[in-house]
């Protein structure tokens, strides 16, 4: 296996070369195929367990309702007004213009780190799915604060699906995501089936006039279970501004938004978020408080709808994890050269290992806030380039044009913002966004003397 | 003609999941026969749904 840098970022940009031009007019995509992307992408197996989680946090069914609608509201206007913006006067993928930015070896950095955290998620989905096939052979699904892996078959469930989902991704990418497209409407019609289904148990009546009694008492009724943080209404609206903060604030939703005709499609995310992040969240906490608020969710979706449901937590778990260990392995290829079975068999064998740890599964909230937060620094910087820079006269794209292979600024900006939002004695739910403002500044001030140096180059170059 | 076909019938497939499931929250069906048409349901919206993706794509191929 061979480190050097211009190998690897030769075989990054080979990756990508096919997106490496601006996309023209001709390749624009209509409205709803944006309508339609975001609301397939945000139903899947990481719902069953979210919106569970929030019922175990002991959230107060108003501080849900409302939270939830407002930090949804909140993720929909940063892909409208930061994300969209942005990918629609570049037309380019964040890859390609972050690397005018910060240079080909912060790409390498950038990609590196995004493959390690997709192979933790893909984990904690094998987990999910887990909790389902384990229903067949009576399997013990690990405790809310087990870190290590309770039980041996726990470990051999885990370990056979995230083969088995490994083997199939070495396969046949293209093909199983276009499974994934018809099984998304399913997987979101069973969370309403499921959770109607299961209300007439906690005793809503069929003219659904005590289910706001029901829901205040059994279902959101502000009580914690036994060592779970209490959770109120800023948890849940910060959660769910975050949920997808890579896609939006860190911008890697560019890739997607550089085929939209104006950057008001960025509005078109909330099909995606008042589906998946609102309707779904709730249904899988009215499933989950019927089976006595254990996290199960292969048990809730059986409990509710059969083998269909059990079917349901499987197919979303695998729908999940098949392209996160895709974008994993190419992640990783650019780094070793490796064929992608080769290389996208060894990410699916540590996120086989990872899946065995319930820690990643019974902690996927606090993970998912990480996850953002790590690549949140480098979605300040593009902004504070894109916006700030010609506002303030600093130079763009210096990286490019100087032919640096590392920014270091960018790298210093990315790491002390991390340290800026990890020293914060608040709630990790909220360290993102004093980082974001922190990651702006900083980026911002250590550019400010580019100004004079671009200046005196100039002066350099015509004399 | 038969792609269209078969992409209604999915939608109806998945329609009738869940008037189903509100004909049993109803309490129109007892849980064990809701279950078991739910899941025949289901494979009937997977059958016409994957049924029709095939053919799509295999049209779109023949074009290009």
């Amino acid at each position: 296996m061979s480190f050097d840098l211009s190998g690897m970022t030769a075989r990054l940009d080979k990756l990508y070369e096919f997106d490496r031009q601006p996309v023209t007019p001709d390749k624009f995509k209509k409205g709803a195929l944006f309508a339609g992307v975001f609301a397939g992408e945000h139903v899947a197996a990481t719902e069953f367990v979210i919106g569970a989680f929030f019922v175990l946090h002991g959230i107060k069914a108003s501080d849900l309702i409302f939270g939830l609608l407002i930090g949804n509201m909140l993720a929909v206007l940063s892909w409208a007004f930061i994300c969209a913006p942005i990918a629609v006067d570049t037309r380019l993928t964040l890859y390609w213009y972050l690397r005018k930015i910060a240079g080909p070896g912060v790409m390498v950095i950038y990609n590196l780190a995004n493959a390690f955290l997709y192979c933790i998620l893909a984990g904690a989905m094998i987990s999910v799915s887990a909790t389902a096939v384990g229903l067949a052979f009576g399997m013990k699904v690990p405790g809310l604060n087990d870190i290590w892996p309770a039980n041996a078959l726990w470990v051999v469930v885990c370990l056979a699906l995230g083969l088995l989902f490994t083997l199939l991704a070495i396969l046949g990418f293209e093909k199983l995501s276009r499974f994934a497209e018809v099984a998304s409407p399913w997987i979101f019609m069973v969370f309403i089936a499921g959770a109607l289904v299961t209300l007439p148990k906690l005793g809503v009546r069929a003219d659904f006039s005590n289910f706001w009694e029901v829901a205040t008492a059994k279902i959101w009724n502000g009580v914690a279970e036994a060592g779970q943080e209490k959770f109120g209404f800023l948890h849940v609206m910060f959660f769910a501004w975050f949920c997808n903060l890579a896609m939006h604030i860190g911008l890697s939703d560019m890739a997607l938004f550089r085929y939209a005709r104006k950057w008001t499609y960025g509005f078109y995310s909330a099909f995606g978020m008042y589906s998946g992040h609102f309707l779904a969240w709730i249904c899988s906490g009215i499933m989950v408080a019927a089976i006595g608020r254990e996290m199960h969710p292969g048990k809730m979706a059986f409990e509710a709808l059969g083998l269909a449901g059990a079917a349901a937590v499987m197919l979303a778990g695998w729908t999940t994890a098949n392209p996160t260990l895709y974008r994993a392995g190419l992640a990783l290829q650019t780094v070793t050269g490796w064929p992608r079975w080769k290389i996208t068999l060894i990410a699916g064998l540590v996120t086989s290992i990872l899946s065995c740890f319930p820690l990643f599964f019974m902690k996927l909230l606090d993970y998912v806030a990480i996850y953002g937060l790590v690549l949140m620094p480098v979605g300040a910087v593009v902004f504070a380039e894109h916006w700030l820079f010609p506002r303030l006269g600093i130079p763009r794209y210096l990286a490019e044009r100087r032919k640096k292979v590392f920014n270091w600024k960018v790298l210093l900006v990315w790491a002390g913002s991390l340290i800026f939002a990890f020293l914060l004695p608040i709630h990790l739910y909220f360290r993102w966004l004093p980082g974001y403002l922190f990651a702006l500044a900083f980026y911002v001030l250590l550019n400010l003397s580019e100004k004079r140096s671009i200046e005196a180059e100039e002066r350099t170059d015509v004399n | 003609m038969l792609i269209k076909f078969s992409r209604m019938f999915s939608v109806a497939a998945l329609i009738a999941c869940l008037a189903l499931s509100w004909w049993h929250f109803k309490g129109g069906i007892e849980t064990t026969s809701f279950k078991q048409w739910f899941l025949v349901l289901s494979i009937v919206y997977f059958a016409a749904a994957v049924f029709s993706v095939r053919k799509r794509s295999k049209n779109k191929t023949l074009l290009s």
